[in-house]
């Protein structure tokens, strides 16, 4: 070790900097995944008819254009639909499922989980194109029955997964203690465990609503004239022309899309995306 | 550097905003030696060892190793080891690569880390288990790989944090034995925090008693154990009645109207508040009414392996602990004799 | 095992059977029955759904069309960019995150949050913020011209890295959960400065995460129509582009099942060469 070391001067010198809790990086990295929602809504309060980035003015005037403009608005009912209808099925496939996982044997179990797996590793384009040639064959291709299905299966997963979370934060043994009293398997479960899993079925509702809501790479394939969701409307609009009413569009997409991630943080569901679900000790 | 200034702590604070820490502490140590800084959770000793090691910034003070100051040295630089409370084995390394990691740091050739290793995990006894990983070891086996990866690097100080307190009682016994003997053996220089006053006395050369950031005092564990100055230390250690007294002139009065012949001088300066008295130097006989002897009444009985150790209550409310050998008891409720063999009495001050 | 326990262990496996029959049904058809169709089609002698015939000549085209193999080449040099640069960006916001973990649970929140808005969307506000970027560059006369950020190979990456940087950055996170930070401190004393300890402690236990998120963004990167749709303005070309515009353009089901067919092939590869590497680097290690 060298003598500097050993002199005053290096003793007073402050040594360590207080750490920061909060990394500019992180910071920096944050802002920038941000900043084009924020771009799209400041190009949508502009009043001129043009993109203006920054706006000058402030108005409201795009959004009801937005919302009057009549391709806009069937499409924005048509993803609603669809989404809602994703929810229930989702649902339906879903809860009876993550009980099996959690409450069920080794097998079943791992079953799912390789069920599960197949269509996170399977590329969208593929099952898109497999989706549409099967619909084709069956004649289905003009309904919204593969909208459906293709939402479902992208839904799944997640939705899984905070479920089986949700249940495994749950005690057994409540439901033991609810047999102890008296009550059957099914009504322990009615009375106990559903319950406490209503926050988790919150949560996989809204994973459910916003992956269909927001797909585009089966609906691009599913779309049809007639039935094109809002995100292949708007990608198509925006092949021709940016504007704002386009922009205000958009904004109400990401309203939609902030709403959820707040509902999500309620609920304690955000942390599922992107498998952060791992709690830290 | 011989003498007691191998390692020298002068004056260091450091206090948390949450309260905590340590607040002006002096120790020195020679070299070779181990030091047990013995303590309640939370009064600061480890904060103490944190500091030494150069993982936390002293407020004010200083370390002192080997004649360097220490204290403006970032920790990597320091040669010194640290053993963990929980081991903090590297998770992606082997055994092998955990224990050779400082000599690898240090620029040790590979052939010469590699007999090194394996002479530290043949000390510890674990020759066979170079290759595993930690997940694949014991308790006890993780804790060795610990103490192998600390000493493999002939370290200024070795620093352990509480490293058996995550042990079964058995491991824990066996482990500090083969702790003792490698720093004898090695000529380790050590600093052992600990709240445990049985390690404390089977691993220190000196033991520190610290509460609330502030060292109560020091000494060799015989002095420590058998006469301590303070009532804390005696309090904290539970091996002796700790009685409150009052002094009157040359004599102390206890709360019972006992009166103890003080020696000149037994508080050093400062006023004796009380004594310490082992529960063996108090003689109890049944029934009543012995000479010199004050009437109790059994509280609560005890078996433990030296004897039985009886809570005695006297008429004004104190409490003592009295042993017996196994058969010579009372049965709770019952009334006692009590004689005091004051001699044996350790003056306390605060 | 007693009769009874034996029974009601039956009973429960049957009831976890029943209870995920919709599930394993629903997935198990949707999954093989589409690809099952996707294989059939692409080897189909015509360019129809449900044509019969056998050839094996839309997959002798592909790797005989110079224009297609660029294709390939694009998508598999776009794929490798992003899952590069999200990896080192991911792995320093995952690091920083562990160790300055002030208000960790807002960060992630808004990390997590531009996932849940639409991909159109996103992919618009990048463009309207890119040109604002050349329009401040210019303004600041730091370039004469206008950097081809929008509609350019470089643009599609950028967008990607947007897309994959929240499941790079988490997946990372979740490995370095198991970064304690007494074993940096341990490394300390051990006499480790600071570059030995982030690459001899931290990166070892990142490496899972950095292999989970890079496969999950590969298979992304090279899986995407519409990032390269919009963000590459029809100048590059990539095998999922050429897969769509053959169906909905030009009814060449053949031809696109049989892209798609190799596409997931040459997906498939550096994923299992991944997820073994992955693997066998942390064995022992849980």
């Amino acid at each position: 070790m060298t003598a500097t070391l050993d002199a005053p001067a290096a003793r007073r010198r402050p040594r360590r900097r207080e750490r920061q809790k909060i990394s500019v990086f992180t910071l920096v990295i944050t802002v920038l995944l941000l900043l084009p929602l924020v771009v799209v809504a400041l190009a949508a309060v502009n009043p001129e008819p043009y993109l203006l980035f920054p706006p000058e003015d402030f108005s409201l005037h795009w959004f009801s254009a937005a919302l009057d403009y009549p391709s806009f608005r069937t499409s924005l009912v048509l993803s609603l639909r669809i989404a809602l209808i994703v929810v229930v099925v989702g649902l339906l496939i879903t809860v009876p499922a993550a009980v099996a996982v959690t409450r069920g044997t080794g097998r079943v179990r791992r079953s799912v989980q390789l069920a599960m797996a197949t269509p996170l590793v399977t590329p969208d384009i593929l099952l898109a194109l497999g989706l549409l040639i099967m619909l084709t064959q069956l004649s289905m291709s003009n309904s919204l029955v593969g909208l459906v299905l293709g939402h479902v299966l992208v839904g799944l997963p997640i939705a899984l997964q905070v479920l089986v979370a949700g249940l495994a934060g749950i005690d057994p043994n409540l439901e033991h203690a609810a047999a102890t009293l008296g009550a059957s398997r099914i009504r322990a479960f009615l009375a106990v465990t559903l319950p406490n899993m209503l926050p988790a079925i919150g949560s996989a509702a809204l994973f459910l609503f916003i992956f269909s809501f927001d797909n585009v790479s089966i609906s691009l394939f599913l779309s049809a004239p007639g039935q094109t969701t809002l995100p292949i409307t708007l990608f198509q609009y925006l092949e021709n022309n940016a504007d704002p009413t386009v922009a205000a569009m958009s904004t109400i997409l990401v309203i939609v899309g902030v709403a959820v991630a707040l509902l999500l943080g309620r609920l304690g569901g955000l942390g599922q995306l992107a498998g952060g679900g791992r709690r830290r000790r | 550097m011989t003498g007691t200034d191998y390692l020298t702590v002068s004056g260091v604070s450091k206090q948390y905003p949450g309260g905590g820490g340590v607040d002006g502490i002096d120790l020195t140590l020679p070299r070779g030696e181990m030091l047990v800084l013995l303590g309640p959770s939370g009064c600061g000793k480890t904060t103490l060892l944190r500091v030494i090691a150069g993982l936390l910034a002293p407020d004010a003070g200083g370390v002192r190793l080997d004649g360097r100051d220490i204290t403006g040295v970032p920790t990597h630089r320091r040669n010194i080891s640290m053993v963990f409370q929980t081991w903090a084995l590297f998770p992606t390394m082997s055994v092998r690569d955990n224990v050779g990691f400082g000599l690898r740091m240090r620029g040790v050739p590979r052939g010469q880390r590699r007999q090194r290793v394996d002479e530290a995990l043949a000390l510890v006894g674990l020759a066979d288990f170079a290759d595993r990983r930690p997940r694949q070891l014991s308790g006890g086996q993780q804790q060795r790989v610990a103490l192998a990866r600390a000493i493999v690097t002939q370290p200024a100080v070795l620093l352990l944090d509480e490293p058996l307190s995550s042990l079964d009682h058995r491991i824990r016994v066996q482990l500090r034995g083969q702790l003792k003997r490698l720093q004898r053996e090695l000529g380790l220089t050590g600093v052992y925090v600990t709240h445990d006053h049985t390690e404390a006395l089977a691993l220190g050369d000196r033991i520190a008693v610290i509460d609330a950031g502030k060292v109560v005092e020091t000494g060799t564990p015989v002095d420590v154990f058998n006469r301590p100055r303070r009532r804390y230390t005696a309090e904290f250690l539970a091996l002796a009645n700790v009685i409150p007294v009052t002094p009157d002139g040359s004599e102390l009065r206890t709360p019972f109207g006992d009166v103890i012949e003080a020696e000149p001088g037994a508080g050093g300066g400062a006023p004796v508040v009380a004594v310490a008295l082992r529960p063996d130097a108090i003689r109890m006989a049944p029934g009543t009414g012995a000479p010199g002897s004050h009437t109790g009444v059994v509280r609560a009985v005890e078996y433990q392996p030296g004897g039985v150790l009886h809570e005695v209550q006297l008429p004004d409310g104190t409490s003592v602990q009295v042993v017996v050998a196994p058969g010579e008891g009372a049965a709770v409720g019952s009334e006692v004799g009590l004689a005091f063999e004051w001699k044996k009495a350790v003056p306390l001050i605060d | 095992m007693t009769v009874a326990t034996a029974a009601r262990g039956e009973e429960r496996a049957r009831t976890g059977w029943l209870l995920s029959a919709p599930l394993l049904l629903f997935t198990a058809f949707m999954f093989l029955y589409p690809a099952i169709s996707v294989i059939r089609t692409s080897v189909a002698g015509r360019e129809e759904v449900n044509a019969g015939g056998f050839t094996l000549s839309h997959y002798t085209d592909f790797f005989t069309d110079e224009l297609y193999l660029k294709a390939l080449s694009n998508t598999l040099l776009i794929a490798v960019l992003t899952v590069l640069i999200t990896g080192v960006l991911g792995l320093v916001y995952a690091y920083q995150l562990t160790m300055r973990p002030g208000l960790r649970q807002l960060q992630l929140a808004l990390l997590l949050t531009p996932l849940l808005v639409n991909g159109v969307v996103r992919i618009f506000g990048l463009q309207l913020g890119l040109i604002s970027v050349n329009d401040l560059l210019m303004w600041a006369n730091l370039v004469d011209s206008p950097l081809g950020l929008n509609y350019s190979f470089t643009g599609i990456v950028i967008a990607l890295v947007m897309f994959q940087f929240p499941f790079m950055a988490m997946a990372v996170y979740a490995s370095l959960s198991r970064l304690d930070t007494t074993l940096v401190e341990a490394a300390q004393t051990l006499g480790a400065g600071r570059m030995s300890v982030l690459a001899r402690v931290v990166f070892p236990l990142a490496v899972p995460g950095l292999v989970a998120g890079g496969v999950l963004t590969f298979a992304a990167a090279a899986g995407t129509f519409i990032v390269p749709a919009m963000m590459g303005g029809g100048r590059v070309n990539t095998v999922p582009q050429m897969i769509y515009t053959s169906v909905s353009q030009s009814q060449l089901w053949a031809t696109a099942s049989a892209f798609a067919v190799i596409l997931v092939v040459v997906l498939v590869v550096p994923i299992m060469v991944g997820t073994h590497f992955g693997n066998r680097d942390t064995a022992g290690v849980r």
